[in-house]
């Protein structure tokens, strides 16, 4: 029998990006919060110093900074005839765990979607006709306009200090960013990053081709910055231990440098680590949650009860969340029926290589999580999909991450993969290889969705997630097409060989591709094909909000935290300015 | 101000590099010269007859300077860095009462030359001051742990571990004299030397007090020098 605490205004599950966000919101607002995090605490000192955390088979390669798949996992399969299996080891995806989740261990990539992405089904409809877009697709529109969320793009990209070169401004094109994308009302608050020399190369090689190169825009500091919390960040050194770890220096945003200091600080608050979250508990008419309960790290259950309840987990823990609770309908592919795990997307990645002769030193340990130079030119909707027979695309980045001596192999094709052979070509490529990162969208289908596993149980006794996905022809096909455009931008790099590796089905969780895990609890205008209201307000549990990429209908070929944070704003300020006056649904259904 | 002065640099730095707005880590390495060790050593030795003074008078013909801790040990910095500081000194983008008027009547291939020498000498040890265990601890905290509360990483974290510098940008802190630590902390803090990447040592030398300085120099001081040298020529 759990422990029935004493009642709060807000309890957040999850303590990461999002959840430090909502929390310290609703905090300030005078609410007092409770945030449950599942892993423990850590902070920049002591627990990212070096040289521990340059450990990279720790990190890198044993996953040190994520989900415990031995209490945790989650079942994959490619289609429903198959049986899921649980994932044992996290390769494809990498969904961080303890305190700041996700967000310490990632790249700082730092993207907004366009106006077209969240209104994507009406705009395919307008530009391509009614009957384009493969049938097999459930593309849907987001139920919210770029025009709404533009200020609170800015106030995430602020709090992150993201730095960067706007491309438009309040609808004038600027030289040097991206003439892509959409407006933005002010200039990045720091400026770009530095340039990497296979940037360089690409840079050159793509004006040449007449597209349009760009900085990628980064949340690793380029400056010290003071953010509107007064948090203060220091310099990125470009060490290249951004992805799976977590920085040393204070320069990259995460919950630790932008906005946990000041949470923790404010009395309303109280973080409690090392509890797990079992479900969300409804009234008896499943309208309205009273509160969670959830295990301590000794597996005493507490039943913590709340007057608004918001699930900040991940992407695809929250679709488990709201199965666990029997919030929203699950969704069925037979039927097409349910709301709950549809619209289930990935993000379509590919890779190319470009391979120079020794004269060429590429550095590739000179490097950022988010330094990269890139087009779009061949992203979204920025050009005519009327020939080509799909919708969506990639940007083409001339990124390397890092140079991390288990992690980066190149060899050229032909090469072989293990041996005397192997290690020579290492060697000989190692420091003259410039790599495209091909980053494309994934359209939802009626087949690919999130469920309750019917065998596999956690470390609690409760269903593990079941994940049944498969690229569609959709994205294969539109992952060919920006493959093919990024050889050639290759070839034009003056290297002796360029290879190009295109994502084929089937998808594998074996081989590393991207956290990018979206959709199962999505935001829409139709509560029929919708979990929550454009408020990420549940439409069945009215104090129930749940903020994470799992809200996105359809996931566009852009990183997704500029996007997500955008909704976390934009979210808590429906809460704080409309439902905390008039508590109930913001939206009728 | 201050931010308004440093964008005018990076801006100025960006066109110079020939892309808009965009630097890039190629466009800012210098030139490297094939330096000449034998004319370094003349040049250490007697100065040259255009004015530079004899590098030896204060730094020793082993880098290790002469123990006051007024002038730093030079031994077992790489030349790139050396280098580096001898053109920020020329072009004013680091100042200092002596080394300013020497580095400018030097020639970029003196520079070079030197800059070469004293990156490749075996310095000498020297004994270590004497220092209270509180402020070692202090100091061995901040250089290797850091501090969550001053938004500090640990000094090792890029300058290696005990100190032993992440060449060639990164230099060494091992050995190095603890009053010349301090003296330089104090012009990051001060903001009279600004010539690293990104403000970096400027914006952790405003969080730092007199006491932590201070313990900082005493740690790194007791370490041992790297031995980068060791079967390098020794003058």
């Amino acid at each position: 029998m759990a422990e029935k605490l004493k009642p709060v205004d807000v309890v957040v599950v999850g303590v990461g990006f999002m959840g430090a966000i909502m929390a310290k919101e609703l905090a300030a607002a005078g609410l007092t919060v409770v945030g449950l995090e599942r892993g423990k605490k850590r902070w920049t000192v002591p627990e990212f110093q070096s040289p521990d955390i340059h450990d990279e088979l720790k990190y890198s390669i044993r996953k040190g900074m994520m989900q415990d798949v031995t209490r945790e996992a989650m079942t994959f399969r490619n289609n429903s005839s198959q049986e899921a299996l649980p994932i044992r080891q996290w390769q494809a995806f990498l969904p961080g765990s303890d305190l700041g989740g996700s967000g310490v261990h990632w790249n700082g990539q730092t993207f907004r979607f366009t106006e077209a992405d969240f209104v994507w089904h009406t705009r395919m409809q307008e530009r391509y006709g009614k009957t384009f877009v493969d049938r097999n697709l459930i593309i849907q529109d987001w139920g919210i306009t770029y025009d709404e969320l533009e200020p609170y793009f800015d106030k995430f990209e602020y709090l992150l200090g993201t730095g960067g070169k706007a491309g438009n401004l309040n609808g004038k094109i600027q030289p040097g960013g991206n003439p892509f994308e959409s407006w933005r009302s002010r200039e990045y608050p720091n400026p770009p990053m530095k340039e990497q020399y296979g940037g360089v190369l690409f840079r050159k090689a793509a004006s040449e081709m007449g597209y349009h190169p760009f900085v990628q825009p980064s949340s690793n500091m380029t400056r010290p910055y003071t953010n509107p919390e007064g948090l203060q960040l220091n310099a990125c050194n470009y060490c290249g231990f951004c992805e799976r770890y977590a920085c040393e220096h204070f320069a990259k945003a995460t919950p630790q440098t932008v906005i946990l200091p000041v949470l923790l600080k404010n009395p309303n608050f109280e973080l409690r680590t090392e509890a797990q979250v079992l479900r969300v508990n409804l009234d008896g008419h499943k309208k309205r949650a009273t509160g969670v309960t959830y295990a301590d790290a000794t597996g005493r259950e507490f039943e913590q009860p709340a007057d608004l309840v918001i699930i900040t987990t991940y992407a695809l823990n929250n679709a488990r969340m709201m199965l666990l609770s029997g919030i929203g309908k699950p969704y069925d592919p037979q039927t097409g029926e349910g709301v709950i795990g549809r619209n289930y997307a990935y993000q379509t990645t590919g890779d190319v290589y470009v391979f120079y002769d020794e004269s060429v030193n590429i550095n590739p340990f000179m490097a950022a999580g988010a330094s990269g130079t890139l087009i779009d030119d061949f992203n979204d909707d920025n050009f005519d999909h009327g020939p080509h027979g799909f919708i969506g695309g990639s940007y083409i980045m001339s990124a390397l991450t890092n140079g991390r001596p288990i992690e980066f192999h190149p060899t050229p094709p032909g090469t072989r993969d293990w041996g005397k052979e192997w290690k020579a070509a290492i060697r000989r490529h190692y420091n003259h290889t410039a790599h495209m990162l091909i980053h494309g969208s994934s359209m939802p289908t009626r087949t690919n969705y999130l469920d309750l596993d019917p065998t596999y149980k956690d470390a609690w006794g409760l269903p593990l997630l079941r994940v049944t996905f498969e690229f569609p022809d959709n994205d294969v096909k539109m992952t060919q097409f920006c493959v093919d455009r990024a050889v050639e931008v290759g070839k034009r790099m003056g290297a002796k060989t360029v290879a190009g590796y295109p994502r084929k089905p089937p998808f594998t969780t074996q081989k590393y591709q991207t956290t990018h895990n979206t959709g199962g609890v999505i935001m829409g205008s139709d509560p029929n094909t919708s979990a929550l209201n454009r408020y990420l307000q549940s439409w069945q549990a009215h104090n129930v909000f749940v903020v994470g990429a799992s809200a996105y209908p359809q996931n566009p070929g852009y990183n997704p935290t500029d996007t997500l944070g955008a909704l976390a704003y934009w979210s808590v300020d429906a809460i704080k300015k409309q439902y905390l006056k008039k508590p109930g649904a913001l939206v009728s259904a | 101000m201050k931010l308004n002065r440093s964008i005018l640099i990076g801006t100025l730095a960006a066109a110079t590099a020939g892309f808009l707005l965009t630097r890039s880590f190629a466009a800012e390495s210098p030139k490297t010269l094939k330096a000449d060790v034998g004319r370094g050593a003349e040049i250490v030795a007697s100065g040259t007859d255009y004015g530079v003074a004899a590098c030896a008078r204060c730094h020793a013909f082993d880098g290790t300077a002469d123990g006051s801790g007024a002038f730093p040990k030079l031994s077992g910095i790489s030349s790139y860095y050396l280098e580096k500081q001898l053109r920020d000194f020329a072009s004013g983008l680091r100042t200092d009462a002596i080394m300013s008027a020497i580095a400018r009547k030097m020639k970029v291939e003196d520079i070079a030359d030197v800059s070469e020498y004293y990156a490749g000498v075996r310095g000498t040890p020297t004994p270590a001051p004497p220092a209270a265990q509180d402020r070692l601890a202090l100091g061995t905290r901040l250089a290797t742990v850091g501090d969550e509360e001053k938004k500090i990483q640990a000094c090792e974290g890029c300058h290696g571990a005990a100190g032993r510098g992440e060449g060639p940008a990164i230099p060494p802190l091992a050995g190095q004299y603890s009053q010349y630590i301090a003296f330089q902390m104090r012009m990051w803090q001060m903001g009279y030397r600004k010539n690293d990447a990104n403000q970096q040592m400027g914006n952790i030398a405003r969080r730092l007090s007199a006491k932590d300085i201070e313990a900082i120099g005493l740690y790194f001081e007791r370490l041992p020098q790297k031995d980068l040298a060791k079967n390098k020529r020794q003058p």
